[in-house]
């Protein structure tokens, strides 16, 4: 089975002035599809770097990252910032610790964003679907500061999934609740990106979640 | 300097953006006081000389209600004023006044005993009258065209010209009071009135307001002295010269827009301290956790805008100079000011100083109770309702004068401002009825979320985009009663001004010119309606001469016609009785828009029945319909004939009258779009705080694949909601804020009113200014460095 993504040898440094800082170095990685695999590591290890390279919003100065979509295969470090964009929206999902949800929409509204900036309106029915088996059927029309941060957290799940994306990025989306909701979401999260088929790159400094992922790469100081 | 006051220094070089914001937020406020305050003490200046210079220094002119003054009336008040019953009382002067021909033109001639007069305050005329004393020694204005030194005809008797009055006067001659009384064939004991200077607090006071603000003093409605000796009719100088007070409204009028704009940079710089002191909040929680009291957080933060304040005033001063230079030149209020552009005096600085640095810790203050909540907390209802009260007074007292309607726009002003959070919140409970695509719901939806944010901003812009729109209306609505009264009383061909002299020779050789038809002599006189001075105009009242006024048929004996500011101060009305002669009824009443005094016209038989020796010193020619070509040269075959006249077709005469009303108004549209740019320059720091406030926001948009063109898109909408929030509320307060020019202020400023006619440009162009400038705001990137104000 393909990987839906595969990274190699990559390589992230930042230069302030006269120093320089290496955040990541030789940093390979793979998941295929239904997989989870948990980056795991001490702040500062370059965790957050590494989604948002996966994701184009920053370029790496090495290394290679391609995501296989039904369309093909893509070199995310070798395309526009228009099509990076484009990829963005189509073949990828996010969930994050904070700033999950858009405060002007509503939890309907949130989960249906990705479908609108897709076209695939077809999958409206299942979007809403998955919402209301995450238990939120009767928050749809509230907005985002009305919940609790485990409804924010299950909202941004159904957000990411709407679209059917090939991979979904978290970054410590439990870092902001308490451990009861911490495992509920990770329950979802585990669940329904399984159920879809998707890939799941999630970034954590919680063992107790990394230790539920099929693959586990651990960063220190920017390398593996 | 102590560590907290570094601090907040530290903080204003790290927010350039909004502070450079708050600086020429308020630069352009404070130039604009600056400016109004250039113009009016310019204007002020030349109202000076124009001035009637005897009756400089004096505050009442008493006289004995039309019964005959004799030098032993003087002395006897005179005694009793020396005997301390007039303890209030510093000068009496007696005078004896009148007019007659002299040199071809019609004159006021003006006995004074000057010796008397000497214990009046310097005046601004800087006339010692103490020189013409000696034997025929006369002052006269520069309408004669004569040099000091010249003699002068009267009567078989010469008369030396002592000095000439720089200003065209009408004809005004100064003379000892024996000389006068002698010129006007009066008794050695008559005179004619007493000047009076009364030590008057409300008078010092008025005088002192003028120089801090010029045109101060017509704010507030004609007041009575109350002082009125027995035996004896008291009339105030003001009364005596409606002109002074006229100037006076133009100056308060232009002053007050001048304050607008200050105004809406209060709000600017309000919006930018609350936003700033949001950003400080976790850094005073800390300050605070450390001991530092609120009163010490407040005051530091009430310094920086001090600071902010004493640099913008600085900035304004020198930027009010060259925008008075600027609004001047574009101008006819200024440029017919004689003189040269005021000093900057220490009373300037000190408004300027009041200004900018009052505003900028007034704001700062004041968002330092709201944020902390030690406000008040009066809800807006309560408020809203404090403000209605404040306009309608303004309505319906007319005592409250200029100021009571000016602060009927203000409050109607701030009512919008203060409406603007809950409405807001209003439409954010609305929210979820907001259909279409999600990025337009998000965009729209972004103007009503964070209300605190950008409520005084757009509320600031809907007060400039309303009085953008109020001044045009009214404007426009003014433009059109003024073109209608130019194409009524612009009945003739061509127009003969002979500046005050006897135009009979003039008269005599246009009727020998076949391609005249009609010839209409006009002539004038100063005159009194009861204790009004007044024009009194004069001509033969024929059927086509009274349709100019808008009255059918001639005059019958007995009748006059009287301008709408004279109606107004009388409270006469078409069939009432002028005390005028022996009493003349009113045929009727005309608009005289840009008259400064009140005049009345009668038909040339009623003047010479009231004693008035006829002059006509103004000719209207018609052409015959039929040799319009041959009359095409008359007007230079006229001047050739009599250089000294002027001559202006119908045609000119109309166009330099509408060049003058559209110049007369440039400074009021200046002002009104400077309100504008300051309102615009508000709404785009309160956007660029949202955009950083909501950085986080955007940055998940663009993770969700959201491209820079549809970010774009977002931010125009967005910006579009705002301007239709802004415009929506500007709507109603400008045609409201128009209906108050046109109805209540204008009338109380200048005598007359204005049928307001809401033409749909004059809305349409301010709401597409006030939304385009709301989108430029939202389109104008962010500084890069205000990253760094989070």
């Amino acid at each position: 089975m393909n990987p839906v993504l595969s990274v190699a040898g990559l390589a992230k440094r930042y230069v302030d002035g006269s120093a320089e800082r290496v955040v990541l170095a030789e940093v390979s990685l793979e998941v295929g599809p239904g997989e989870i695999l948990a980056v795991c590591g001490p702040s500062g290890s370059g965790k957050s770097t590494l989604l948002s390279i996966v994701a184009g919003l920053v370029l790496p100065d090495a290394g290679l990252i391609e995501l296989t979509t039904p369309e093909g295969t893509l070199r995310i470090d070798g395309l526009s910032d228009a099509a990076r964009a484009d990829v963005r929206r189509r073949q990828l999902g996010y969930v994050f610790q904070f700033f999950n949800l858009v405060p002007t929409l509503t939890v309907r509204e949130n989960v249906l964003l990705p479908l609108e900036l897709t076209g695939r309106g077809h999958l409206r029915a299942a979007a809403l679907q998955r919402l209301a088996d995450l238990g939120m059927d009767d928050r749809l029309d509230d907005f985002p500061e009305n919940l609790s941060g485990g409804e924010r957290q299950r909202t941004a799940i159904a957000r990411a999934l709407a679209h059917e994306p090939v991979l979904v990025l978290a970054d410590e989306p439990t870092g902001n609740l308490d451990g009861g909701n911490a495992n509920l979401v990770t329950d979802l999260l585990w669940r329904e990106v399984r159920a879809q088929g998707a890939a799941l790159l999630l970034a954590t400094h919680n063992e107790a979640v990394a230790a539920r992922a099929d693959h586990v790469l651990r960063l220190g100081a920017g390398a593996v | 300097m102590s560590l907290l006051g570094l601090s907040q220094l530290r903080f204003l070089l790290r927010a350039r953006w909004s502070t450079l914001s708050v600086l020429v937020g308020l630069t352009l406020g404070v130039a604009a006081v600056v400016a109004v305050h250039q113009i009016g003490s310019r204007i002020n200046a030349s109202l000076e000389m124009v001035g009637l210079p005897h009756l400089d220094g004096l505050t009442e002119l008493l006289d004995r209600d039309g019964a005959n003054l004799t030098d032993a009336d003087y002395f006897a008040l005179r005694a009793r004023w020396r005997a301390g019953e007039y303890t209030d009382v510093r000068a009496l002067v007696p005078m004896v006044e009148g007019q007659r021909v002299m040199a071809g033109r019609r004159a006021l001639v003006v006995g004074v005993d000057w010796i008397a007069a000497s214990s009046l305050p310097a005046s601004g005329s800087g006339i010692d009258g103490r020189a013409l004393i000696a034997d025929g020694r006369l002052l006269v204005d520069g309408s004669f065209g004569l040099r000091a030194g010249e003699s002068i005809e009267v009567g078989g008797a010469s008369f030396q010209v002592e000095g000439v009055l720089d200003a065209d006067l009408g004809g005004l001659v100064l003379a000892d009071l024996g000389i006068a009384q002698t010129l006007l064939g009066l008794p050695p004991q008559a005179l004619s009135q007493i000047g009076v200077r009364r030590s008057d607090p409300y008078a010092r006071a008025s005088e002192l307001a003028e120089r801090v603000l010029p045109g101060i003093s017509a704010g507030f409605a004609r007041r009575s002295s109350g002082w009125q000796p027995e035996g004896w009719r008291a009339r105030s100088i003001s009364a005596e010269q409606p002109s002074l007070g006229f100037a006076r409204s133009v100056v308060f009028n232009v002053g007050a827009l001048g304050l607008l704009v200050l105004v809406v940079a209060w709000f600017l710089i309000y919006q930018i301290a609350i936003i700033w002191h949001r950003r400080r909040r976790l850094l005073n929680d800390r300050l605070e956790a450390m001991g530092v009291s609120r009163i010490e957080l407040t005051r530091g933060f009430v310094r920086a805008f001090f600071l902010l304040g004493l640099v913008a005033s600085f900035a304004g001063l020198l930027g009010g100079v060259v925008l008075a230079r600027g609004l001047g030149a574009m101008t006819t209020l200024a440029a017919d000011a004689a003189g040269q552009w005021p000093p900057i005096t220490g009373w300037l600085l000190l408004k300027a100083g009041v200004s900018g640095m009052g505003v900028g810790s007034l704001s700062a203050w004041m968002a330092c109770r709201r944020e902390w909540g030690s406000g008040s907390g009066a809800p807006t209802w309560i408020l809203a309702g404090v403000l209605l009260a404040v306009a309608a007074a303004g309505v319906y007292f007319p005592v409250t004068g200029l100021f009571g309607g000016f602060a009927a726009v203000l409050a109607l002003g701030m009512l919008v401002v203060a409406v603007v959070q809950p409405m807001l919140e209003a439409l954010r409970a609305s929210a979820l009825r907001l259909r279409g695509r999600l990025l337009n719901r998000h965009a729209l939806r972004e103007v009503a979320w964070y209300p605190r944010d950008l409520s005084v901003a757009v509320g600031a812009l809907s007060l400039a985009v309303a009085t953008s729109m109020a001044v045009g209306l009214m404007v426009e609505s003014f433009r059109t009663d003024f073109a209608q009264m130019l194409d009524q009383r612009l009945a003739h061909d061509l127009y003969v001004d002979g500046g005050g002299r006897d135009l009979a020779d003039v008269h005599g050789w246009l009727l020998e010119q076949p391609s005249v038809d009609h010839v209409q002599p006009y002539g004038r006189a100063r005159h009194r309606v009861g204790t009004v001075p007044i024009e009194l105009g004069y001509s033969p009242l024929d059927e086509a001469e009274a349709a100019r006024y808008g009255v059918r048929g001639g005059l019958g004996p007995g009748e006059a016609l009287v301008s709408e500011r004279l109606a107004g101060l009388l409270g006469a009305d078409v069939g009432d009785r002028l005390a005028l002669g022996g009493g003349l009824r009113i045929a009727g009443v005309f608009s005289g828009f840009g008259e400064a005094g009140y005049r009345v016209l009668v038909d040339e038989s009623v003047a010479a029945d009231l004693g008035i020796e006829l002059v006509h010193d103004r000719l209207s020619v018609s052409l015959a319909a039929d040799d319009q070509v041959a009359g095409a040269d008359l007007d230079a075959r006229l001047l050739a004939a009599f250089p000294g006249v002027e001559v202006e077709p119908r045609g000119r005469m109309r166009q330099v009258a509408m060049e003058i009303f559209d110049r007369t108004f440039a400074i009021t549209s200046s002002l009104t779009l400077l309100a504008l740019l300051v309102a615009a320059i508000g709404v785009h720091n309160s956007l660029v705080a949202l955009r950083l406030n909501q950085q986080q926001g955007v940055h998940l948009l663009v993770m969700l694949g959201v491209t820079a063109g549809e970010l774009a898109r977002v931010a125009v909408r967005r910006a579009l909601g705002i301007g239709s929030v802004a415009v929506a509320l500007a709507l109603p307060l400008g045609v409201l804020m128009a209906w108050l020019l046109c109805a209540v202020i204008n009338p109380r400023a200048f005598g007359w009113t204005v049928d307001l006619h809401l033409a749909l440009s004059d809305v349409a162009v301010p709401l597409a200014l006030g939304i385009g400038a709301a989108v430029l705001a939202g389109l104008l990137p962010s500084p890069r460095d205000s990253a760094g104000e989070i």
